[in-house]
């Protein structure tokens, strides 16, 4: 509201003054109106019954003279009357309306008056009152007349009448006037004065109850009120001061929770600022809310140049950051990329990055976060380390390979370097035919373990019995394993389904687990073979072999799948990596766990076929 | 009478080396074999050889850790590595150790012969 067009406001003491002024005059003027014409009308009927007395007695001390006509009694009846106060004239009239006493008018006597107020007098058969305008400086007079009647006789024998001036009269009404103004005023005066003085009384505390409210509303909260009137103002004030103690109260509380939400934001800037993941907050109309220090460098935005501004905007409409956070608020839910591809200054840059809706307190979708950090440099480690690991596996997987075929190579060499000097020897010949062949033969399969080992699934899958496989690899390695004294321990459930496979490279998978279960065995013990079904929505084949063996060491059984991996006290050729490979191509999987000097188990998980 | 005997001891995993040097020194000398470093060191105690190729690569007791145990006990006995991988810093530390040859496989007859005739001679 416009402060110019308020009303201007009256004080309270003041329109107190004003209002009870005016009680004050009303009543006074009231009264004084009312007393002045009681007093007036007093005082006229005073003089008129005096005037009417005097007229009586007049008739009464005259009746005679008129009965007999004797005007020289009458004349002197009537100047006697005329000298009483406020007489302004005597008149008697005979019996005939002469004039028979006329006072300071003797020249009248006789003569019969024509004017309207003696003829009216005359006519009168009773008291008759006629206020009129005597004389020339026509003063106001009562013209009293009153017939006059002997006893026993209807018979009017003559008229008198006094002239009775009423300006004493007015004068002592006027005086009364003046007193009562006089009195009135002083009255009004001290009304006045009575109420300047209650006014303030009540408006004092007022004041000061209003003084402090300005105070408090200006923010000093310290006011209390003092006002001690036994009456509203106290209980106002009272309340007052209650009320100020509650807003005292609830702005420390306000203070409190200020302070403390200006330090969880700083401690939060903090975390913000000193994450070394870039973070980024949209509204729900995809603004921007924040961008942290980190997020500044990754993405190379300023927080300022950014906030507040549409994300296509501030990264592009087909920034990846962009397009994950856009899907992760329509979609309701939060994304994960381990790698996002970006360009910066024209150079390749990695991000791994998350999303998530970001809510109120009851739980409304008010926005969307993502958290990123740049892997650029991980990635080219992670590429170097790629390298030098495919370079360990290449040199591990030589020397494996240079010592697999240097050794029959080497005994290969030394039958053919020494045939020319033996060739007559029937015993160097015997064993020069089974020697040399094993010898190739055992280059020729390394090299189709290699093969194997690389090549693409061909092999035909046919339905097989995997308890029926293992048994006949046990039969083969039957004699061996009874010369090391191993003993076969049976839990192969024969009822179960069969599996999808090649009954080829099935076999010489759990030929190279029974062949590994009896090296570890050197001394003999128990090899568990176990199989069982397991889940139900997709079944499978969990096929355990369990040894009590030399077990392996963590690092040994972590690699042993690799090729010719190979440790101080072992070394495996091509069969554990070729066996992990078959079971992988039967979409299976082989898992080993193992302790030193208790034994090894690998398990073997293979689908079922699908009745 | 024993430091005139002619006994060489041949210690190597692989039953084609074994039988290489069969054919080749068997008819010759007096050849123990054995396919493990624990035995190897159980022949020299027992029956002395006065030379023997040791592989390096074995499971469990290989041929370094032996060549480490004669040093160890002192025994007189020459001792040639063969090996089918060559590691500059093997050999080092074996003719550290007190070999006195390193022999690549596949290996030379020749040098294997003469070996064998120099030492037991």
């Amino acid at each position: 509201m416009d402060p110019k067009k308020e009303p201007k406001s009256i004080r309270l003491q003041t329109r107190l003054i004003l209002y009870s002024t005016l009680v004050i005059l009303l009543v006074m003027a009231l009264t004084i109106i009312l007393v002045e014409k009681r007093q007036s009308e007093t005082i006229q009927e005073e003089a008129q019954k005096r005037g009417i007395t005097m007229a009586r007695h007049l008739a009464a001390v005259s009746t005679n003279a008129l009965l007999t006509y004797n005007y020289i009694v009458l004349e002197q009846n009537a100047e006697r009357v005329a000298l009483e106060e406020d007489v302004l004239y005597v008149i008697i009239h005979d019996k005939e309306d002469k004039v028979a006493a006329y006072s300071q008018h003797g020249e009248k006597q006789g003569m019969i008056l024509t004017d309207e107020v003696s003829q009216k007098a005359i006519r009168a058969s009773e008291l008759l009152i006629q206020p009129i305008l005597h004389g020339e400086k026509e003063i106001k007079v009562l013209d009293i007349s009153i017939p006059v009647y002997i006893k026993e006789s209807q018979e009017k024998w003559g008229t008198i009448r006094i002239g009775l001036s009423l300006e004493g009269m007015s004068s002592q009404i006027l005086k009364t006037r003046l007193n009562l103004l006089l009195l009135g005023g002083f009255a009004i005066v001290l009304g006045i004065l009575g109420s300047i003085f209650f006014a303030r009384r009540i408006t004092q505390p007022i004041s000061g109850l209003v003084g402090t409210t300005i105070a408090a509303a200006k923010g000093d909260l310290d006011q209390v009120i003092d006002i001690h009137t036994r009456d509203e103002i106290e209980e106002l004030g009272k309340n007052f001061n209650h009320m100020i103690q509650q807003i005292r109260l609830h702005r420390e509380e306000l203070e409190n929770h200020l302070r403390e939400i200006i330090s969880l934001k700083a401690y939060t800037d903090n975390i913000l600022s000193s994450m070394t993941n870039g973070l980024i907050t949209a509204d729900s109309e995809m603004k921007v809310v924040t961008l942290n220090e980190r997020a500044e460098q990754i993405l190379g935005k300023k927080k300022e140049e950014s906030a507040g501004f549409s994300m296509a905007r501030v990264l592009g409409d087909r920034h990846p950051l962009y397009g994950m956070m856009a899907e992760t608020f329509a979609q309701d839910r939060g994304i994960f990329h381990s790698e996002i591809e970006l360009k910066k200054n024209g150079e390749p840059m990695w991000l791994t990055g998350s999303t998530s809706v970001l809510t109120d307190g009851e739980g409304k979708k008010i926005g969307v976060l993502a958290v990123f950090q740049d892997i650029t440099g991980i990635k080219a480690l992670e590429e170097k380390l790629r390298q030098t690991d495919r370079l360990a596996a290449l040199g591990t997987l030589s020397a494996g390979l240079a010592h697999e075929i240097k050794n029959p190579l080497s005994a290969i060499k030394t039958f053919v370097q020494l045939l020319p000097r033996k060739l007559g020897n029937p015993s160097f010949m015997e064993k020069f035919n089974t020697t040399v062949p094993r010898e190739i033969d055992r280059i020729n399969h390394l090299v189709e373990d290699l093969l194997e080992l690389t090549r693409r699934r061909v092999h035909p899958f046919v339905a097989l019995d995997v308890s029926y496989l293992i048994l006949q690899v046990l039969d083969l390695h039957g004699e061996e394993m009874k010369k090391k004294q191993i003993r076969f321990e049976d839990h192969l459930d024969r009822t179960l389904p069969p599996v999808e496979g090649n009954s080829d490279t099935l076999y010489r998978a759990f030929s190279n687990l029974v062949i590994n279960a009896i090296q570890a065995m050197p001394n003999g013990g128990v090899l568990r073979i176990s199989s069982a079904m397991e889940g139900s929505k997709r079944p499978e084949l969990n096929i355990i072999f369990r040894d009590a063996g030399i077990g392996m060491d963590a690092e040994t059984a972590k690699n042993i799948f690799n090729p010719f991996f190979t440790t101080k006290d072992r070394g495996v050729g091509l069969g554990m990596a070729l066996t992990h490979k078959i079971i992988e191509d039967h979409r299976g999987t082989i898992e080993v766990m193992s302790e030193k000097g208790v034994g090894t188990t690998f398990v073997l998980v293979l689908p079922v076929i699908n009745s | 009478m024993e430091h005139l005997s002619k006994r060489i001891l041949v210690v190597d995993d692989d039953q084609g080396i074994l039988d290489s040097f069969e054919v080749l020194l068997g008819d010759r000398y007096d050849l123990v074999m054995t396919d493990n470093g624990y035995e190897a060191l159980r022949i020299i105690e027992t029956k002395p050889p006065r030379l023997v190729f040791l592989d390096i690569k074995m499971p469990g007791l290989d041929g370094m850790d032996v060549l480490k145990r004669l040093r160890k006990d002192q025994k007189k006995v020459e001792v040639v590595i063969i090996t089918a991988t060559h590691r500059e810093e093997t050999e080092r530390e074996a003719k550290s150790l007190g070999a006195i040859d390193f022999l690549m496989k596949p290996l030379n007859i020749v040098e294997v012969e003469r070996i064998a005739s120099q030492i037991l001679s």
